[in-house]
């Protein structure tokens, strides 16, 4: 069924939004979801799965009607255990936000609100005072006092921290001074055990309205919430790559993850092909699961070019005109080039056969085959296409000169990312972009496409910017 | 003048001056009434031959219409023009530095005179050969490096203003041109009648040795008539610059290491769009000392061909 869903493909109308023309998910409520309580979050500590909920069950879990944590386990049967608290020592007085876990699991970075945290989501958004608390993990406990981030504010938001993977970058959200509108996403960097000021990521990412729930992607992608870029009036989930330097325009990740309801929250596996999230759009919190149609590529490198190219000169000759002779080169390809040098491309790799024939233009005495060489032509091992810098929104951009080179691959499914929240498959592809903006056009290849969850990948990514 | 290595001649096609690799269809010498830009710059023309140490047979040194008023010669006037040739032999007719310079000064007729005829503008010699000879090898003077006899033949305008043009042939015998095997001939100033024929390519041949660094090529008087060019195993036909009506010009050229001890072509074309008639010229090239570089009318080591070499980078 899984193999089945990656091959899935589901043409809808496209609309004049921002909304992808397809859907690239399949979604499921997780079972530890429920309709009376709320369950947000979802992440992994060791074997856990740690979420944050409002849950009661009339007894010692939570009568204060706050949202706890919460640990759940997959047993062998497939069945989750009931959920337990994930530590009675940080039980307080403050609602939790789901966690992040990082320094090989020994320290816990949360969100802990002063306020519930269901009014960020309300049609009235109130200001939800709230802060990001670290704990650290020593012998097995968790330590009752949670040390508060450098940068927490009071009577302000600052929370839904999210780290790279090496822990040095934070990513968080909050409602300083300086954001464009609402609540802004904010990084600071780690020095010498001491996190720097906060920097805003800059208005590409951040909009007029609220983004919130960062998740650092180890490929260099920023998955967020927002109510603004177009979305459809209340949280939708978006993403946005750094690239040579820059945070390019988000892109929303579409139906059925986004709808018209809150959705956020976002957590993706590192194969970046599946995850979690949270919707309200079954009238409570929920926790869903959601698998990309597509496999993911990650840690693509940038496209170049074939490379069959080489220069020609005789290596005597300094300013041919002085000597009034003419140079005829013949590339072993059927090319002819006239002038005291030639540079060519050789379509194919193999042996060629290169000549030299000679004019005398003074006494119009031809020399055929005056020198020759054999070359070895053989491109680079890689993937490669084509496609051009610059396009017009509505006018379709053809990609041309798809070619695969990597050794051991030999794929029969070529798989685009248009970097619009559009995916392809084909080989020689074209695509429209409805809106403009820089877009990052993904192609990717599968070792064992029998196996295409666990198979080696490979990718390369070129960049069109796309105007009106 | 550096000393030449012991060169390997090639067996000899001829001894013709002008020689049948050259091209070229006469020397010529004025008379010294005649203007230079009539296409000699010194009314003399010094040549050498070198006969090999193994010869143990007299040869003789034929030269074709000494004289100068047949169909060959050059007037603007009625003939009037007496040419001098004189073949030198013994010691210092070579090693004096005198007997190598272009111009005719100093001891320039160095040597024992072993030979001597003025040809006047009778042309009782028009379109024949007259042999000098015979000449005993021994009665040159013994060069090491050249493990052979060395002989001076010298040709001078010595009254008029007419140009005679004539070929030498050194033979072994005195009626016909039968060459000496291992013999060669050089000078180191050319002074010469060029083709009238358009598309015609003529040829002299310098010797460039292992001290070479860098050469100059002299011409006078071309009356930039067509091109001349350069060409070694290193250098494929560059251009050398033409000199005008009575002028000399120079064209300087750095030497590779590849190109020392070997032979240059300097190569004339007859081409364009006015063809020069009568045309003659002259031309010598020296190195970076301002010594005298020989043409040998047979090139050392074969005529050169310049190495194409392909150079492939990606």
């Amino acid at each position: 069924m899984v193999k089945a869903a990656y091959f899935l493909f589901i043409s809808l109308l496209m609309q004049f939004t921002y909304s992808p023309a397809q859907e690239n998910h399949t979604v499921e409520k997780h079972p530890l979801s429920t309709d009376e309580f709320n369950e947000t979050g979802g992440c992994n500590y060791f074997e856990w799965f740690v979420f944050s909920s409002d849950r009661q069950d009339g007894g010692y879990l939570n009568y204060t009607k706050l949202f706890t944590l919460f640990v759940s386990m997959n047993g062998p049967d497939q069945q989750w255990t009931n959920p337990e608290f994930l530590s009675i020592d940080i039980l307080s007085d403050k609602y939790d936000g789901c966690p992040v876990f990082t320094n090989e699991d020994r320290k816990m970075f949360t969100t802990l609100y002063d306020e519930n945290p269901l009014q960020l989501l309300s049609d009235n958004k109130k200001t939800v005072r709230a802060g990001i608390y670290i704990r650290n993990n020593e012998d097995g406990r968790w330590s009752k006092t949670a040390k508060e981030f450098t940068f927490n504010k009071k009577g302000h938001f600052v929370g839904h921290p999210t780290l790279t993977t090496n822990g040095t970058k934070i990513f968080y959200a909050a409602d300083f001074d300086d954001s464009y509108g609402g609540t802004d996403l904010y990084y600071s960097i780690l020095i010498n055990d001491k996190w720097s000021e906060p920097i805003n990521l800059g208005n590409t990412v951040n909009s007029e309205g609220n983004e919130l729930f960062p998740f650092y992607h180890r490929d260099n992608i920023l998955y967020f919430s927002s109510d603004g870029h177009g979305s459809a009036g209340k949280l939708d989930i978006f993403y946005s790559e750094f690239r040579n330097g820059r945070w390019l325009p988000p892109v929303p990740l579409g139906s059925p993850v986004n709808s018209q309801a809150n959705d956020f929250g976002i957590i993706v596996h590192p194969d970046n092909d599946r995850g979690v999230f949270t919707s309200d759009r079954d009238g409570t919190l929920d926790i869903f699961t959601f698998i990309s149609v597509y496999p993911s590529f990650i840690n693509c490198t940038e496209a170049g070019a074939i490379d069959r190219c080489i220069s020609l000169n005789e290596s005597g000759t300094m300013n041919l005109d002085t000597t009034k002779m003419q140079y005829n080169w013949n590339l072993g390809d059927g090319t002819e080039i006239k002038g005291e040098k030639a540079e060519h491309c050789y379509e194919k790799d193999g042996i060629y056969t290169i000549s030299l024939d000679v004019t005398d233009k003074i006494t119009g005495e031809f020399e055929k085959g005056v020198a020759s060489e054999s070359i070895e032509i053989s491109a680079k091992e890689g993937l490669y296409f084509d496609i051009r810098p610059n396009g017009i929104v509505n006018k379709p951009v053809t990609i041309t000169n798809v070619e695969n080179l990597v050794k051991d691959y030999s794929p029969t499914v070529w798989y685009w990312d248009f970097g619009d929240g559009t995916k392809g498959t084909g080989k020689d592809m074209q695509h429209t972009w409805i809106r403009q903006g820089e877009f990052i056009v993904r192609l990717g290849i599968i070792k064992d496409e029998n196996n295409i969850r666990e198979s080696q990948k490979f990718c390369v990514w070129k960049k069109i910017k796309i105007t009106r | 003048m550096a000393l030449m290595f012991l060169l390997s001649f090639q067996t000899a096609t001829s001894q013709s001056v002008p020689a049948e690799e050259e091209n070229i269809p006469f020397m010529v010498t004025f008379g010294d009434d005649a203007p230079q830009s009539w296409g000699d710059d010194d009314y003399c023309q010094i040549f050498f031959f070198v006969v090999p140490a193994s010869l143990n047979s007299p040869f003789y040194l034929r030269i074709f219409d000494p004289d100068c008023g047949g169909k060959y010669d050059e007037n603007r006037e009625e003939f009037n023009t007496k040419t001098r040739f004189t073949i030198y032999g013994g010691n210092a007719c070579y090693s004096n530095k005198d007997a190598r310079n272009t111009n005719p000064m100093g001891n320039y007729r160095s040597g024992n005179l072993l030979s001597t005829k003025d040809f006047d503008d009778k042309p009782k010699y028009d379109d024949q050969w007259f042999a000098f000879g015979p000449f005993n090898p021994a009665e040159g003077e013994f060069i090491k490096d050249f493990d052979g006899y060395i002989f001076k033949i010298i040709a001078e305008g010595i009254e008029g203003n007419d140009g005679n043009l004539y070929r030498y042939f050194f033979s072994t015998s005195k009626d016909k041109n039968i060459e000496i095997e291992g013999g060669n001939t050089f000078t180191y100033e050319y002074t010469f009648r060029l083709s009238d024929d358009k598309n015609h390519v003529s040829h002299i041949y310098p010797f460039v040795d292992d001290k070479v660094v860098s050469i100059k090529i002299h011409n006078f008087d071309w009356d930039n008539d067509g091109y001349i060019r350069l060409i070694s195993n290193s250098k494929n036909k560059k251009i050398v610059d033409k000199s005008g009506n009575g002028f000399w010009t120079e064209s300087t050229f750095s030497i590779q290491e590849e190109e020392k001890n070997t032979t240059f072509d300097i190569q004339f074309v007859k081409t364009g769009d006015k063809i020069m008639k009568n045309n003659n010229g002259v031309l010598y090239v020296t190195n970076q000392y301002n010594e005298f570089l020989p043409f040998f009318t047979t090139p050392i080591g074969g005529i050169p061909k310049y190495k194409y070499k392909i150079t492939i980078s990606r």
